[in-house]
């Protein structure tokens, strides 16, 4: 009851104030307690009081959660500030930048168009894109005067679209510091926001691929060569397939490539870091950029992203509109990496407890990590639950198991693995039937 | 008697006119009756009509069988494209390598009889294969290479036949010296009999070591012969009398009767070479009744036949195997660490059983391990193969379906199978 009397409060707030559509008011319907949907109301309080000692430890600036369970809200609250800075309050209904969350919206793009026979995903991603016929794999040697040079090697096969969605393509991301390969992403402004898909593939098709494709899990822009893979499929610009084919049929009203102006007072924004006194560099939810990224472009609220959680609970489906069928969605939420499947030296410390591999007890679907096993992962889940999150702090996970799905939005990316513990801790403790 | 006799006399006398689903599987409702969206279906005309428009295939029939019924059964383009003839339902396919489960049926159902064993040496049947040779590529100094004949670590079994781990091969998928053998050897010649066939084989070197490769090759025309001399019947005759005949299949056979000529699907002119890829007539009986690739079906009798394993070996009363035979064959028979022969598995559309794409071989069909890793839609526990004439079907125990592709294009074999895939499946909505 003690929690939900701030919920109802909440959601009272919102509507006096006479927004013309508040995100979650056409959103899932809110569960009467927690205990509804076999969550302990309690037990929740930890989650509660953990997040707010975040805030008021300066370790994030705020947060939204949220909470669904057979098919319901039981849980969302807001916390910290919107935008610490200026002192103003996190809303249930902010706007985050979801970074890579926009990684599973691509995906489902893709295989829409696989459901209507216009792309394969057995496909050599050459068939679309004729420019990746030949790339090659680069091969760092290091000669005997301590001089690195990179030897090109024929591909064994050519990258299919389904190594692109289950990371196995052998492309990468820019990093520095971590070898010429993957500086000559930098190099060639791969992720430059005045650019177009059309251009940013035509400079991906230069580079040398880091692996052979099919041998290695390696996190990279291919969710990037997706999104140009839908635009020369349908005929249409990413953004435009994604409102028109997606969020609009799901009415995720606030999930996009940018926020409208209009919308700019409910921007989630990230805090100085104390240590550096600097602010991590996000672009601003209400920035409409060239480049639509398929990998990372896209900004939602905890609302808009529960109904697309919803969607995949309900096998492809929500409300009566079906995007896919229960049988895409099997097949996307299976793991796809085949045993003894390498993975890319660089992806342990980046992913920790989330990594893909075997013995984490994970692997990676098509578009989202999947779990395969109870035990190995030293966080709370179930077999068969799906996830993924972005770069900036967001996050969440599918538990078709337990018919239960979690968001976390934050604009904190420092922060972003120990609250994905602290998430997945605090979210199963609490269930509580 | 006299009932049963006016039935029969009925069926003959409507005989040619009845088209081929009417003895089919019932016909569902509607597709929704069955869980499928007709709305979804539409999606898979429209592909397969955009297909002929494009000319890519000539025409298509294609089959969708849920819950025991025909939830879907339609006709696309030309049966015969350059005498513009329209493609039918009931239009008659040659089914190549789909003829493979239905031979090896026929070898189970001679075990449940205790007349074989699968696990018996192939040579006690066919004692030619007792003392076969492998051939071993060795280069010499000189660069050149010589084939040495090393003996057999065991010999190859039945059960290595059906799984396609005899250590047999084709000829035509690979460059090593054994296949060149094969084709100067003639193994595929139509004008050959099953007799002839094996004795041709059996003075052949084997490819591999029995049970230590997979690899796709001519084991289920040793089978086939291996049904002669166990039944003591030609294979067409054993199969038209145990299997094709019960089951009511009634234009699957290794030729069909001069009158359904005008039912006979035909591959359209590559507009490259201007020339139609090589399909025999099959209205004349032919003298090599090919155990691995020798028949004719329509869409409606391979639904059926695929019901029958959905069945777990029965199909309207008549039962041909049981329920533990059929679990045999379904399941995956490749040891773990086998090998698929190179080049089969790099390909990134290829059917080869590895690990790589969670499929595996049972006894006469590729068997799916997962739902995962694989770039095809379908289900963990689902077999399925192909012929190399353009033909595919899927048999899903966890879907309740059955899904046949007929098509006479043998170069979009590939692209057609992983479209039909994802057109069905898409189409389930319960």
């Amino acid at each position: 009851m003690n929690v939900m009397r701030p919920l109802v409060a909440a959601v009272l707030v919102v509507l006096v104030a006479g927004m013309p559509t508040t995100p979650y008011a056409q959103g899932l319907t809110l569960t009467k307690a927690p205990e509804d949907v076999g969550l302990s109301g309690e037990r929740l309080k930890r989650l509660s009081s953990i997040m707010k000692a975040g805030v008021d430890k300066g370790e994030i600036p705020g947060a939204v959660v949220l909470i669904g369970r057979n098919g319901k809200v039981a849980y969302l609250e807001a916390f910290g500030f919107r935008d610490r800075e200026t002192k103003a309050p996190m809303k249930a209904d902010a706007i985050f930048r979801i970074a890579s969350m926009t990684k599973p919206v691509v995906s489902l793009a893709v295989m829409m168009l696989a459901e209507e026979g216009k792309l394969a995903i057995g496909n050599p991603v050459s068939r679309y894109l004729p420019a990746f016929k030949d790339l090659k794999v680069g091969v760092v040697k290091k000669n005997g005067d301590g001089a690195v040079e990179v030897v090109q090697q024929a591909a064994r096969r050519e990258m299919t679209v389904q190594d692109l969605l289950r990371h196995t393509s052998g492309l990468t991301y820019g990093a520095p510091n971590l070898g010429p390969l993957k500086q000559a992403y930098l190099d060639a402004k791969l992720m430059d926001p005045g650019q177009t898909n059309e251009e940013m593939v035509a400079k991906l098709a230069t580079l040398a691929l880091v692996h052979q494709p099919g041998t290695t899990w390696e996190y990279s822009m291919s969710t990037d060569v997706l999104g140009r893979i839908v635009e020369v499929v349908s005929g249409m610009p990413l953004d435009r397939f994604i409102a028109d084919r997606i969020t609009k049929p799901l009415k995720l009203a606030d999930t996009g490539f940018s926020a409208d102006v209009s919308k700019q007072d409910r921007a989630a924004l990230p805090q100085k870091d104390p240590a550096s006194g600097q602010t991590p560099s996000i672009p601003a939810a209400t920035a409409d950029l060239k480049w639509k990224s398929g990998g990372g472009g896209m900004v939602s609220t905890a609302a808009d992203y529960a109904r697309f959680c919803q969607f995949w609970l309900n096998g492809g489906q929500l409300d009566g509109v079906r995007l896919v069928s229960r049988k895409t969605v099997e097949l996307m939420t299976s793991d796809h990496l085949p045993p003894g499947t390498a993975i890319g030296p660089d992806m342990t410390p980046a992913f920790q407890a989330l990594l893909p591999s075997p013995d984490m007890g994970q692997g990676f679907g098509l578009g989202f990590a999947v779990r395969t096993e109870a035990g190995r992962n030293p966080l709370h889940g179930s077999v068969g639950d799906y996830y993924w999150g972005g770069a900036y702090g967001t996050y969440f996970w599918i538990d078709p198991k337990e018919k239960l799905f979690a968001i976390l939005m934050m604009q904190a990316p420092a922060q972003r693995l120990p609250y994905r513990y602290l998430m997945r801790e605090l979210v199963y403790q609490a269930v509580a039937n | 008697m006299r009932r049963v006799s006016i039935v029969v006399v009925a069926v003959l006398m409507l005989g040619a006119a009845a088209p081929a689903w009417a003895q089919g599987l019932p016909r569902a409702a509607t597709p929704e009756a069955v869980g499928l969206s007709s709305e979804r279906l539409k999606r898979l005309g429209e592909a397969m009509r955009t297909g002929v428009d494009r000319g890519d295939v000539p025409g298509a029939v294609v089959l969708i069988a849920r819950n025991g019924k025909t939830a879907y059964l339609e006709a696309f383009g030309f049966r015969d494209r350059e005498a513009t003839a329209p493609m039918k339902a009931d239009a008659i396919f040659r089914i190549a390598s789909m003829t493979k489960p239905i031979v090896s049926l026929a070898i189970m159902m001679l075990a449940e009889e205790g007349r074989l064993a699968i696990a018996q040496p192939v040579s006690r049947y066919l004692p030619e294969f007792k003392d076969v040779k492998v051939g071993v590529e060795k280069k010499k100094e000189d660069g050149t290479i010589d084939l040495d004949l090393v003996p057999l670590q065991r010999e190859m079994t039945v059960h290595d036949l059906l799984r396609h781990t005899s250590g047999l091969t084709y000829g035509v998928f690979g460059n090593a010296r054994v296949d060149k053998m094969y084709l100067e050897a003639g193994v595929l010649d139509r004008n050959q009999t099953n007799v002839e066939f094996v004795t041709k084989l059996a003075r052949l070197p084997l490819k591999h070591q029995p049970g230590t490769i997979w690899e796709y090759g001519v084991s289920t025309d040793v089978l086939g012969r291996i049904v002669e001399v166990v039944s003591g019947l030609p294979l067409d005759q054993f199969i038209a009398e145990r299997i094709t005949g019960p089951l009511r299949m009634p234009d699957t056979a290794f030729w069909v009767d001069g009158t359904k000529k005008g039912r006979v699907a035909e591959p359209q002119k590559d507009p490259q070479t201007g020339k139609r890829p090589p399909a025999r007539d099959v209205t004349e009986k032919p003298t090599w009744m090919s155990g691995g690739g020798g028949m004719v079906a329509t869409a409606a009798d391979y639904g059926r036949f695929g019901q029958l394993w959905l069945n777990n070996g029965t199909l309207e009363g008549t039962r041909l195997i049981s329920r533990k035979t059929v679990e045999l064959m379904t399941s995956d028979h490749l040891p773990p660490g086998l090998t698929v022969s190179p080049g089969a598995a790099l390909s990134p559309n290829s059917l080869a059983p590895t690990p790589e794409r969670a499929l595996g071989f049972g006894l006469g069909f590729a068997v799916r391990q997962g739902t995962g890793r694989s770039p095809m839609y379908g289900s963990g526990g689902e077999f399925f193969w192909a012929g190399a004439a353009g033909t595919n079907f899927i048999i899903d125990p966890k879907e309740k379906l059955v899904a046949v592709l007929m098509i006479q294009s043998p170069a979009q074999m590939n692209p057609y199978r992983n479209l039909m895939r994802q057109l069905v499946y898409q189409a389930i909505i319960d």
